[in-house]
Parts: structure tokens; C-alpha cells; sequence
């Protein structure tokens, strides 16, 4: 068996075993979430305001998890349809990612790396 | 060892990526289980006398832990305000935490009587007419226990005092601080009301915690993104340094977890320090990656890696140590938070540069090359900024030399102005609600801080009695303290009522017998609850509590060596054998964080100078490389001074920090300029090319380290934002000293480390 045959049977059962890991966290995390919502009562806690409040409070969240969905997406474009990684990512930041990937799949592919110094 | 590293990050990448993986889920597990602090008693060491003095006096005479209202009225005597304070105590009184509330429609006041004395309460009818509010007003006025500490000596505010009780019970602090909310927004107004005490201060520290961690952390993470996207146009140098700085995160914070450390304004820091730092070895990683790749485009990938390990173990190794040894020195600290933040944030950095030098050659490996790179290590503008700057500072070397001397002589001779306060209460600024609170109960009510003493023997012995009065007179007579009570007062009070009121009988009783025969009586009308916090069951014990109205570091320091010593001098410490309370805890704190700060800072110049002694070989390499950090934290120092930023938890950790961080720009500066001089001995183009080269990787990083610490100037609490501020100045400080102090005292001085025996000849 080659290295890379061995490295490869390695890495699927590692990531097996993480896989079962992130299954139950993602698991535990529905579940608190269920249990959240059940005792939301959306008319009761002020309708669409209160989730205005809430995304509110969330902000910084909200805002850093959809910065990462941007950076990936951003990464798909680029290793994907070989396309600029900068503008696509503040196109993304700045119009929704899925704007973004319509606008950028009609701009010019890079078959190899291209420098980019200013 | 480091060969064999690449030699298996080459051959197993994909396993290298996913045991990172799984190690991140694996220490991640622990993390939900995460425990906010807020407790200043927490900051202590749990062994050190004043926290078992605090905790025997808990256990004797009830919890220190109070909360004081405060009711601001025209006329406070008037029958709705009574009646409002009448309605807050019963109110406050239902609350399961709550083991008694005194009001002035409540407090026991002692009358005599044909038969001797009663306990009756002061307020037995509420007052209606303008005489009988006079001698109300006398009544209190005389009663040394509910002057100044239920009214205020200007009859303008009544004071609620709620004594708590809060063994047996969890998440009390915001159980307490929302009842006394409930009550503050059903009675306030026309009176207005203000409330302080030690629980609403430990709910509003683990409120403002858990709005940091929810804001500084997020916009952390943003502003590092953000800043490797500009810096490499690349999501490969954008997502790896990213994903290091995460699982570098998540195993810190679930090692702290694990270890059962919980998380106290101090330890709040870890994950914004690591976003900061922790990027910085996987930074150099890709940069020389795409430096190499540019200058040999048709190169093996393998061969590639290999390339840019062999080149940065050496100076990465050095750095990396250099910041584990800053870290470390806090282990030298006597606070247990700053020195768990030293060895967490050290483990951080060591998994963050293992990561970066076995995750990202591993997913480099993997991972196809880039759309688009920018061309680090080209970047024309700062090459040429840098270019002048090299030339202008050369020939200047001297002149600014002298600049730079009389300016650290200046700035520096602000660290006799710093202030140290550790105050919680300062954590906060002074428009802030609960600091607004505090001062009102401060100024009114004799201040929510205390200072206790032990009193060992016989209780009811009038010679006994006569010290603990001596020790009441002797702590009145301090500025900082308000109001000094014992079971004195209460005897004394009861020996005058005995008298008919008579003033002269205004004193200890002369007998053991009187003073055993006064408790029996006080026993039989009155409630010997109240007696509780002064004298214990078997009168074996007693308290003596004063209330303090300026709990600043220094004030509450100089209170407890000067009461010791009074002890000491006057009484003698077997009759008085502990001094305890909040306002000595935060003298001993400041005093524990200004011995910890030198310590730490001494351990850590020293610790810097012996390993830049050892890796040049050069006592002088070790000297010079300590000359601009030195230069940093005394300028440091000095503008704390001069801006009164107060030395505290956070501020007093930066010294060893800033050495930690900021010694690699020496480190990188002065391996590269021997590189280059030994070249062709042209220092100028020496200097030139290491500021174009190392000093750009330099000036790169500092960017890096600066932006991921400004976001700690969003924080809610003072010290925090003045650490970050603090911090992004030293760094801006260290990184001029490596820049200009470092290559101008190079080419001056010509040290034979870097230009060899000969050249200095």
C-alpha cells in the first residue's frame, strides 16, 4: 500500500470519528434550539420587533458568520471558475454571495496564478 | 526532529488535517461548560491570610454581602415616602437570599423605661406633624447605629440595607440584581432611588463579560479576515492563518475548561490575544510560500515546502520562544488570573506554531495554487517608504539618538504619576449606572465598602470592651472611614437608655454583670438577631465593622497596614487576631498587582536578554535587543502616568506582553541586518535591504498584532479598553525601536556580534 493510500484510509477514519462528533454537537445544538423555541411564543414577545431585538443583540454574530460564508464562497469562485478572490469577496460582503457568483462568472477566468501587486 | 516534521506533513497531509481537526473537535467538547468569574474575591490567591480572614468572618458573623439603597426625597419623613420605604423593605424581605433588611421603619432603637430599657421600633407611627418629625430627626441624630447609615447626616435620603445570604443558592447575583430592579422601577418618583452593593457590581461584571465575548471576539475575527484578504488576495492566505488562529482558540479555551479555570475579566483576554498573535507564524509561512513559489513559479510543491520550512524554523523558533518566555514570566505573578492567562495564552501560541508548521504545509500541499496572488514582498510604496526611512535615520543616527534619549527621559518620568486601583467599582465608567450608585451611597451613607476586624475574648469583660472602643475611635479617626460599629454602641446605647437617657451614662458598662444583665434584657423585648453581626453565640467573638467611603487602592491599603500596626502597637494580635473586608482586599490586590508587575517585568528582560545572549553567542546582542523594549515600557509607563490610566488586573499584565511580542521584531531585525552586512559590509545597504525585506515581515505583523488588539478599545470596561489602547501603543512603541532605536545603535555602536572582530577593528 502506497503512502498516499495509507495517509488517505487514516484521514477517512479520523474524520469519521470527528464526523460522529460534530453529528452530536450539531445534535445537542437542535436540541437546545427546539427547546428555546418552544417557549418562544414569536406574537407574544412583540411579533417582528422582537426579532429585530434579537438580531440586534446578535449583530456581531450574525455579522462574523456571514463575513466566513462570504470568505468561502469567495474561495469557491476562486478555485472553482479560477476568478479574482478579492473582488469576488467584497462583492460578496457587499451585494450577498449569491449576487455576487452570477456577477463574477462573466468577469475573466485565470488559468494560472496571476500577481496582483499595487 | 524538524526534518522529520515536513518529512511526514509531505507524506501524510491528509492525516495531519484531520487529526487537527479532531484534536480542535476533541478540546472544543468542553468548551459549553464554560464558567464566568466575576467575583474580585476570585483574583486572589485562595491561600493568602486576608481571603481566610474573610471567609472565617463570613462563616462567624454572616456574609459581607449587602446592598444599599438609597431614597432621595424632599422630605423623607413625609407619609408616602415612608410608606414607600415601608412597602421596599417587606418587599426586598421576601427575597429567598435576603437574611434581613433594616429601614428606618424597621431598626430597633433601645427607649428607656421605669423598668430599665425596651427595644421598640424607631418608627412606631409614622410621624405627621412637624414636632414629631423634630424628634424623630433627635432621636436619630443621637443614635449612632442609624446616623449616617439608614438617614444621611442631611436628612435628604433614607437608606434601605438588605444583609444577604447566598450559601445554598446559585445564579443569586442576578436573581438579587433583578429583584432590586423590580423594586427600584415600581417606587422610584418622585424619589429618586440609587443602589450599590457588592452583588448588583458582580451581576453588572458577568453582564458586561458575556456582552464582550458576544462583541470583542466576533469583530475580531472580522477584522482578521479582513486584514488577510488585503494582505494576500488569496482565499488560501486568508482561511488557513484563520482556521490556525480557531483550533489555536478552541484548544485554549477548552484546555482552560478542562483544567477548571474559570473565565474572570483576566482570563476574558485569551481569545482576543490569541486572534492577534496567533496568526503571525502561519502569516510567515505563506508569505515565503508565495515569495518562493513567485521567484521559482515551475518549482515541486514538495520541494517548495521544504524551502520555506528550512528557511523560517530558525528566526520563528526564536520568536516563537521569546513570546512563550514573555508569557511564562507571568507565572512568576502571585495573581492566579495573570497567571493563568501567561500559560493558557503560551499553549495557545505553541499549538498555534505547531499548527502552522504542520496543518498549513499539510493543506498547502493539498490545495491547488491561487487565482490570483499578490506579490507580497514587492509591494513598491513601503519598499520605498522603508528605503528613505533606512537612509533618513542613518544619516541622522546621531541627532535622532539624542531626541530619543531626551524624549524617554521625558515621557518616562510620568511613572511617578500612575495610579494603581483595583477597585471593581472602576471597571466601569463614571457616567455608568452602578458607579452613579456607588458614589450616591458614598457620600450618604458611609460607602458600601468595609473594613472588619476579629475581636477574640471576653465579650462581656468591660477591660475587653474599652480595646474594641479604642480600635472604634482609632478607625473613625481615619479619613477614608465613616462609621466604625460594635456591640459597644448597642451597650452603651442600652446603658444610657438604663439611666433615663442620661448622656453621662453614654458609656461602657463598668461591670461584667451589667453587661451581661443589659443582653439579657436587650434578649427579652428586643430581636438578638440584630446582635448577630456583631458578637457571636457564646459572645467568644465579636466584629468590628467600619464602613469606608473611599475605596481606592491606595486609601484602602494605607487603612489596613495602619490598622494592623495600630493592632499591633496598641492591642496586641492575640485579642485581634485578622483584618478583613473589601476595602483591605483591594489594597492587597493593588499591592499583589505592583509586586507581580515588577516581578513578571524583571523576569521577563532578563529571560529575553539571556536567550538573545545565547542564540548571537554576544552579551551586547543581548543588551541591545532589550534597549528598545525597555525604551517601550518606560515610555509605557510614563504615558500611563501622564493620561491617568490606573495600573489594574489588565493594564499591569501589558509589560510582560508587549516584551513577549515585541522582542521578535528585534529578533527578526537583527538576524537579517548581520545576514546583509556580512554580504558586502555596505551598512547603509545593509540597513536598507533588512528594513525592505525582514522590516517589511516586520511592519506586516505589528499591523496585524495592532488590529487584532484594537478591538479590545470596544470593550465595556475600562481597564480592558485601556489595555488595548496601551497595547497597540507599546506595539506601535516597539516596533519604531526596531525600525529606527535598533539599526541607528547598530551602525553607531558597530558590534562585533553582527559585524564580526575584523570589521570592528
Amino acid at each position: 500500500m502506497t503512502s498516499e493510500h495509507k495517509d488517505k484510509r487514516v484521514a477517512r477514519l479520523i474524520l469519521l470519528i470527528s464526523g460522529g462528533i460534530l453529528i452530536y454537537w450539531i445534535y445537542r445544538l437542535i436540541v437546545v434550539l427546539v427547546r428555546w423555541l418552544g417557549h418562544f411564543k414569536f406574537q407574544a414577545a412583540g411579533g417582528w420587533s422582537a426579532l429585530g431585538n434579537f438580531c440586534w443583540a446578535n449583530l456581531s454574530i450574525i455579522l462574523v458568520v456571514y463575513v466566513i460564508i462570504c470568505l468561502q464562497i469567495a474561495g469557491v469562485v476562486e478555485f472553482r471558475f479560477r476568478r479574482n478572490f478579492l473582488k469576488a469577496f467584497f462583492l460578496g460582503l457587499l451585494m450577498t454571495p449569491p449576487i455576487m457568483v452570477i456577477y463574477m462568472k462573466k468577469t475573466k477566468r485565470y488559468e494560472i496564478p496571476v500577481i496582483n501587486d499595487k | 526532529m524538524i526534518h522529520k516534521i515536513i518529512e511526514f506533513d509531505l507524506k501524510y497531509p491528509r492525516t495531519i488535517i484531520a487529526a487537527c481537526i479532531l484534536l480542535t473537535l476533541l478540546m472544543g467538547w468542553s468548551i459549553p461548560r464554560i464558567q464566568l468569574e466575576p467575583d474580585t474575591k476570585a483574583l486572589m490567591p485562595q491561600d493568602f491570610e486576608i481571603i481566610n480572614a474573610l471567609k472565617q468572618m463570613e462563616d462567624t458573623f454572616g456574609g459581607n454581602d449587602l446592598v444599599v439603597v438609597s431614597i432621595t426625597s424632599e422630605n423623607i419623613f413625609s407619609p408616602a415616602t415612608l410608606e414607600k420605604i415601608e412597602a421596599m423593605t417587606a418587599e426586598i424581605e421576601m427575597l429567598a437570599t435576603v437574611d434581613q433588611v433594616v429601614s428606618i421603619t424597621n431598626v430597633p432603637d433601645v427607649m428607656g423605661t421605669a423598668d430599665g430599657f425596651e427595644v421598640r421600633e424607631l418608627i412606631e407611627d409614622l410621624p405627621t406633624t412637624a414636632s414629631r418629625i423634630d424628634s424623630l430627626k433627635h432621636r436619630i441624630a443621637d443614635n449612632r447605629m442609624i446616623y449616617g447609615t439608614l438617614v444621611s447626616t442631611d436628612f435628604q435620603k433614607a437608606g434601605i440595607i438588605a444583609y444577604l445570604d447566598v450559601a445554598g443558592h446559585e445564579n443569586t447575583d442576578s436573581e438579587i440584581y433583578d429583584t432590586f430592579m423590580a423594586v427600584k422601577h415600581k417606587y422610584e418618583g418622585p424619589e429618586q432611588i440609587h443602589m450599590a452593593g457588592l452583588p448588583l457590581t458582580r451581576r453588572e461584571v458577568s453582564a458586561t463579560m458575556t456582552s464582550d465575548v458576544k462583541k470583542l471576539f466576533p469583530y475580531g475575527i472580522i477584522l482578521m479576515i479582513l486584514l488577510l484578504v488585503f494582505t494576500f488576495h488569496s482565499w488560501t492566505g486568508a482561511f488557513l492563518p484563520f482556521t490556525v488562529v480557531i483550533m489555536s482558540i478552541v484548544f485554549t479555551v477548552g484546555l482552560m475548561v478542562m483544567v477548571g479555570v474559570k473565565m474572570t475579566v483576566v482570563e476574558m483576554l485569551i481569545p482576543v490575544m490569541l486572534i492577534a498573535i496567533a496568526n503571525s507564524y502561519s502569516i510567515q509561512v505563506i508569505t515565503q510560500y508565495f515569495v518562493e513559489y513567485f521567484n521559482n513559479p515551475k518549482a515541486d510543491k514538495d520541494n517548495l515546502i521544504r524551502l520555506i520550512l528550512s528557511y523560517l524554523t530558525t528566526p520563528v523558533l526564536l520568536s516563537g520562544f521569546t513570546t512563550l518566555v514573555g508569557f511564562l514570566s507571568l507565572r512568576s505573578h502571585i495573581l492566579p488570573p495573570a497567571k493563568n492567562l501567561g500559560l493558557l495564552c503560551a499553549c495557545g501560541t505553541t499549538i498555534a506554531y505547531i499548527y502552522s508548521l504542520t496543518f498549513i504545509p499539510a493543506a498547502l500541499k493539498l490545495l491547488d495554487y491561487p487565482a490570483t496572488l499578490k506579490a507580497a514582498g514587492s509591494h513598491q510604496r513601503t519598499h520605498r517608504f522603508l528605503e528613505g526611512w533606512g537612509r533618513f535615520f542613518i544619516r541622522f543616527r546621531k541627532p535622532f539618538l539624542i531626541v530619543c534619549l531626551l524624549g524617554i527621559i521625558i515621557v518616562s518620568t510620568g511613572i511617578t504619576r500612575i495610579i494603581v486601583d483595583t477597585n471593581p467599582i472602576a471597571y466601569w465608567k463614571k457616567s455608568a449606572e452602578i458607579r452613579q450608585g456607588n458614589d450616591v451611597i458614598d457620600r450618604n451613607f458611609g460607602g458600601s465598602s468595609t473594613i472588619s476586624i476579629l475581636a477574640t475574648g471576653d465579650i462581656k469583660n468591660p477591660a475587653f470592651l474599652h480595646k474594641i472602643d479604642s480600635l472604634c475611635i482609632f478607625l473613625e479617626n481615619q479619613p477614608a472611614v465613616t462609621r466604625a460599629n460594635s456591640i459597644v454602641d448597642l451597650l452603651k446605647r442600652m446603658n444610657q437608655a438604663f439611666h433615663g437617657d442620661s448622656l453621662q451614662y453614654n458609656v461602657i458598662p463598668a461591670t461584667n454583670e451589667e453587661v451581661a444583665q443589659y443582653l439579657f434584657l436587650y434578649s427579652l423585648t428586643g430581636d438578638t438577631k440584630d446582635l448577630d453581626r456583631f458578637v457571636d453565640y457564646d459572645y467568644a467573638q465579636a466584629q468590628i465593622l467600619a464602613r469606608v467611603n473611599d475605596s481606592g487602592s491606595k486609601t484602602s491599603y494605607k487603612l489596613y497596614t495602619d490598622t494592623k500596626e495600630y493592632i499591633v502597637k496598641n492591642l496586641g494580635t492575640e485579642n485581634f487576631p485578622s483584618v478583613s473586608g473589601m476595602a483591605p482586599l483591594i489594597g492587597v490586590l493593588s499591592k499583589l498587582v505592583v509586586d507581580g508587575q515588577i516581578r513578571s517585568l524583571a523576569l521577563s528582560i532578563v529571560a529575553i536578554f539571556i536567550i538573545v545572549a545565547i542564540a548571537f553567542r554576544s552579551a551586547i546582542a543581548g543588551l541591545i535587543s532589550i534597549v528598545p523594549l525597555s525604551a517601550a515600557v518606560l515610555c509605557l509607563f510614563g504615558v500611563m502616568g501622564y493620561f491617568g490610566v490606573t495600573l489594574n488586573m489588565a493594564t499591569a499584565l501589558i509589560s510582560s506582553i508587549m516584551i513577549g511580542i515585541g522582542i521578535d521584531y528585534t529578533i527578526h531585525y537583527l538576524y537579517r541586518f548581520r545576514l546583509e552586512v556580512r554580504k558586502d559590509g555596505d551598512v547603509e545597504q545593509a540597513v536598507i535591504r533588512t528594513l525592505t525585506t525582514s522590516g517589511k515581515g516586520i511592519v506586516y505583523n505589528a499591523v496585524s498584532v495592532v488590529i487584532g488588539f484594537t478591538v479590545l478599545m470596544l470593550s465595556g470596561f475600562e481597564p480592558i479598553f485601556f489595555f488595548g489602547f496601551l497595547i497597540v501603543f507599546s506595539i506601535i512603541g516597539c516596533l519604531f525601536g526596531a525600525l529606527t532605536v535598533l539599526p541607528t545603535l547598530l551602525v553607531s555602536i558597530k558590534p562585533a556580534f553582527i559585524f564580526g572582530k575584523r570589521s570592528k577593528q
